[in-house]
């Protein structure tokens, strides 16, 4: 997560986006006061450096009312990395991040069954060397989650 | 027990079809694909392209969204709180602590602790002038859990969470 320089129009275009991901390429142009070309250039330059995506959102509820939960792993700590990657080849764990404090993974997964949760943190990662603990905590409900800004 | 927030009525009820699946598929890979390309791509007419993804996206189904990377906004700290309440509603809590504009995510969970936070910063410095500051001030808040991120091996959003 390097400090990249951005300039106005740049973050111009990222907060009007934010707001509406489909507005078209003139409309963006008159808001800000620019030429349509330089709005082109400018979200194709952003989009190449992987600084903007634009993406569908499915609500979870489509995919059959997946259980969402928060795993937290402590590992031997030299472990962590490689743990981490083996993580990534299980496609119910979306999200990995490496952590510093009580514990070395926090892994956030969408999973079909409490049976299924039950099933990786029994099985799979019980399994998996140099895993020592794993805490699992069930979302009952989500009140904030912003989509606007994300790893990319 | 699960309990889940109630939501506006007939959203439970509504599920793609074939052909939404399909536009979806598109607008994942492209949010900013056009009506008429999809029509195109999928030889359909364009009216119902649109009247599909207005559907889907009144239904709160589906959001097409923009997302800046963490470092265009140069947030360059990630915390995740685990939090324990005590004395309070975990749910007025969770709602606290969804004013601050810092935090990023809240969620209520089952487990040894009752809300999952995700803090994102500038810089360590925001956090004890802004952050601890407003999150001390919240009644309920009995012990905090903290990791902070150092590398985000994968993360993916593309499945969402209903609000």
């Amino acid at each position: 997560m390097n400090r990249i320089d951005l300039d106005d129009i740049d973050r111009g275009l990222l907060d009007l986006l934010g707001e509406d991901a489909r507005l078209s390429n003139r409309a963006l142009a008159r808001a800000l006061g620019l030429a349509e070309g330089t709005v082109r250039t400018r979200i194709k330059r952003l989009t190449d450096r992987r600084l903007l995506r634009f993406t569908a959102i499915t609500d979870h509820r489509q995919h059959g009312n997946p259980e969402f939960a928060f795993l937290r792993l402590r590992t031997e700590m030299r472990m962590a990395r490689e743990i981490s990657t083996t993580l990534g080849g299980y496609k119910q764990l979306r999200t990995v991040i490496l952590t510093l404090g009580n514990f070395n993974i926090l892994a956030i997964g969408l999973f079909d069954s409490r049976e299924e949760i039950a099933a990786v943190t029994g099985d799979f990662l019980a399994n998996i060397a140099g895993v020592l603990d794993v805490e699992v905590s069930i979302v009952t409900a989500s009140i904030k989650y912003n989509e606007r800004t994300a790893k990319l | 027990m699960r309990e889940r927030k109630p939501m506006a009525a007939g959203k439970d009820d509504f599920a793609f079809d074939a052909l939404d699946w399909k536009i979806v598929g598109l607008l994942k890979e492209n949010g900013r694909v056009s009506n008429q390309d999809i029509a195109t791509r999928l030889d359909v007419p364009r009216a119902s392209v649109s009247n599909r993804i207005q559907k889907m996206t009144e239904a709160g189904a589906l959001r097409i969204v923009a997302a800046a990377d963490f470092s265009a906004y140069d947030y360059s700290v990630l915390i995740a709180l685990a939090i324990k309440v005590q004395g309070r509603a975990p749910d007025a809590v969770a709602r606290d602590l969804a004013e601050l504009p810092a935090i990023f995510a809240v969620h209520l969970v089952t487990g040894a602790h009752q809300i999952e936070a995700l803090i994102a910063v500038h810089e360590f410095g925001e956090l004890a002038d802004a952050v601890m500051g407003s999150i001390n001030a919240i009644a309920g808040i009995g012990h905090i859990d903290v990791c902070i991120a150092t590398d985000v091996v994968y993360y993916n959003f593309d499945v969402g969470i209903t609000r």
